[in-house]
């Protein structure tokens, strides 16, 4: 039996709220932007959005051919397989963390936490030696960036040791 | 004319510019060897710090990296079958095979030879009709540059990824995403959500970084986990005979000639020369059943073609401001970080920043010769530094790259999204390089739109009542058919779906 609601599909409904959402966004603007006899400011966006809004139609009506599924081993559950690909979510979770604790750790404790963690994610077993690799280079970066070009790094615990 | 060049020589020829392209033209061949990280990303990652330079200094720079990828990308694809750029995809095909020949010494050379003359080539081109375009496209009024980014933004949605459809969507997201902020002509803030940050508009830097640099390193170590690199073969000398290189010569010239035609097309960019020139060096050859089985022409042609390309998308970016891909859609936008408007009064506003690009371009494909043909065993070296050592580097590097535009928790957060997006975006076939494009075009491209209604007090027809207009427009309706009509060409494409993830 032929899926109705393939991922495509999904795809093309999401754009169509987003653009639903961006164009009324658009048009909410207080009138006195608009002058008359001038393009105003929401011109330009709306026709955007009929681009936009016509693409994920299109796509809605012909979604083409969706990507086969990875095959699994027959009987492995769909869990099963996204615990198979722990790896790749964790590392997604990692750079999330690193982005939003940057600022308040400082940049010398979140990069050697998160250079050490991938190193040993993609593959390599010998602690010492990724967490060693993390340590020199996040002080290289740190020196380059810090002492070279004069951009001011959070330091955040260190900030009274380092500065 | 002359005088010109004299005085680019001049401005290029000074020990601190010398120096600049020399770690341009370095950085570049690194990217350009190391397979997934390429001239977009890293040009997007250099931006920040090449802020502190004079705007001369910084573009020389950000050129040299991005032609100098394309120097570079032939050295895996010879060496160890995997392209290090996507413009060098086809150079696998003969150049792996002459390789496993044990003639990898004449494919480096001859690769390295024919990029060199395509480069000068393109560079003597830009130096000869870049004024002269430039002063053509002083004529252009509101309509004709509106148009003119229809049929740059069309040409790059016909010519890169698979679908037309989802190349066309990427583009608009783009624009969307450029309408974000005060509006300049009425000072309305649009699609802000109330949020101050937003008032000046979405960085097309964080943009480039999230959605190159990061998802790229994702990308990267998700395969790093299921495949292994290919064998590195050591050369034995690094010589071509005169007889091979006269065998090659009309080649380069025809791949050199072919790319430098391409590459000045918005969108079309280096991979599609390098498709091209190798599809219609194979049928002109008398011997075609050699393609594929190590034939230097096969070398020799496309190589020439990428370089030239490269040099030839400088022009509609120089004289225009119309970049033709992801990694000269990213040296527009440091023009305009650096406060100079692109367009056609950069020959005479920024003489000194024009005349000296040019003028550094000629010494960076010198050195470039030097750094890919002699020292070439030194850089395919560098494919045996562990991928799970750089990636996370490269990710650190791009991270601090954005806090260092206005030390912004907003930016890391637009990043660490533009990220998850441009994963998505390449994992289900929507090309990336065009959201880029239209995020730094679509201001310009809404202004012109609304100062060409202005004009014409609201009527739309402006835009086909003027010539130029109209033959852009109709331009960008035939590219944007093109795909559907030349369905049926394999090698078209292929060459599309290279440039899906080309400059990545």
């Amino acid at each position: 039996m032929r899926k109705i609601l393939t991922r495509t599909r999904i795809e093309a409904l999401i754009i169509i709220v987003g653009v639903l959402g961006y164009a009324w966004s658009g048009l909410s603007l207080p009138p006195f932007y608009n002058v008359p006899g001038v393009p105003g400011p929401t011109v330009f966006p709306l026709m955007l959005a009929i681009v936009m809004g016509a693409g994920a139609i299109w796509l809605l009506i012909f979604p083409g051919e969706d990507k086969e599924a990875p095959k699994s081993p027959p009987g492995e559950s769909r869990w099963r397989r996204l615990l198979n690909r722990w790896h790749f979510y964790l590392m997604w979770g990692l750079l999330i963390a690193y982005v939003f604790l940057l600022p308040y750790l400082g940049f010398v404790v979140c990069s050697v936490a998160l250079l050490s963690a991938l190193i040993f994610l993609l593959g390599e077993r010998r602690w010492y030696l990724g967490i060693s690799i993390a340590l020199v280079f996040t002080m290289a970066i740190y020196l380059v960036f810090s002492k070279g070009l004069q951009i001011r790094l959070p330091l955040g615990i260190f900030e009274g040791i380092m500065r | 004319m002359f005088s010109n060049l004299l005085y680019g020589l001049g401005i290029a020829f000074t020990p601190f510019n010398i120096g600049i392209a020399f770690v341009g033209c370095l950085v570049g061949t690194v990217v350009g060897v190391l397979p997934g990280l390429g001239p977009t990303g890293t040009i997007a990652i250099l931006l920040p710090m090449v802020f502190s330079m004079p705007p001369t200094s910084a573009m020389i720079m950000l050129a040299a990296v991005y032609y100098g990828a394309m120097y570079g990308g032939s050295t895996t694809s010879i060496l160890v079958n995997i392209p290090g750029e996507s413009a060098s995809v086809v150079t696998c095909i003969d150049g792996h095979k002459m390789a496993l020949k044990g003639r990898a010494g004449s494919a480096l050379a001859v690769s390295a030879i024919g990029s060199f003359i395509a480069g000068t080539f393109s560079v003597i081109v830009l130096t000869f009709i870049g004024e002269p375009v430039a002063e053509l496209a002083l004529r252009f009024g509101p309509a004709e540059f509106f148009s003119l980014f229809a049929f740059g933004l069309c040409t790059v949605a016909s010519l890169t990824g698979k679908s037309v459809v989802r190349a066309i969507m990427a583009t608009v997201f783009g624009l969307m995403m450029a309408t974000v902020g005060i509006d300049l002509i009425s000072g309305a803030p649009r699609f802000t959500f109330g949020n101050p940050f937003l008032l000046d508009g979405i960085d097309f830097i964080v943009v480039a970084i999230g959605m190159f640099a990061i998802s790229e390193v994702i990308i990267i170590a998700e395969e790093l986990k299921s495949g292994a690199r290919g064998q590195v073969i050591k050369p034995k000398s690094l010589y071509i005979s005169f007889e091979e290189f006269l065998f090659s010569i009309g080649s380069i010239l025809r791949g050199t000639v072919i790319g430098f035609f391409v590459g000045v097309l918005p969108g079309a960019g280096a991979t599609l020369a390098s498709f091209l020139s190798y599809d219609i060096e194979k049928r002109l050859a008398k011997n075609p059943e050699t393609f594929g089985e190590g034939d230097i022409r096969g070398v020799a042609c496309p190589e020439s073609a990428n370089n030239a390309a490269s040099g030839g998308a400088l022009l509609p970016l120089l004289t225009l401001g119309i970049p033709g891909g992801g990694a000269t859609a990213v040296m527009l936008g440091a023009l305009m970080m650096l406060d100079i408007t692109p367009g056609p009064l950069l020959f005479q506003k920024h003489a000194h920043l024009v005349w000296g690009l040019i003028g550094s371009m000629y010494l960076g494909n010198l050195l470039l010769l030097v750094l890919n043909w002699p020292l070439v065993n030194l850089f395919a070296r560098i494919m045996s530094i562990p991928a799970r050592y750089l990636m996370p580097i490269v990710l650190v590097i791009s991270t601090i790259g954005v806090w260092s535009l206005s030390y912004s928790e907003m930016d890391l957060i637009i990043m660490g999204v533009c990220g998850v997006i441009g994963y998505y975006m390449r994992k289900h076939n929507y090309p990336l390089a065009p959201v880029l494009l239209g995020l730094i075009l679509g201001g310009r491209m809404e202004q012109s739109f609304r100062q060409a209604l202005i004009i014409s007090r609201g009527s739309l027809l402006t835009f086909i009542q003027k010539p130029i207009s109209l033959t852009l427009l109709i331009g960008a309706v035939l590219f944007l058919a093109l795909p559907y009509l030349l369905e049926r060409s394999r090698q078209f494409r292929l060459a599309r779906e290279a440039s899906f993830e080309e400059e990545a």
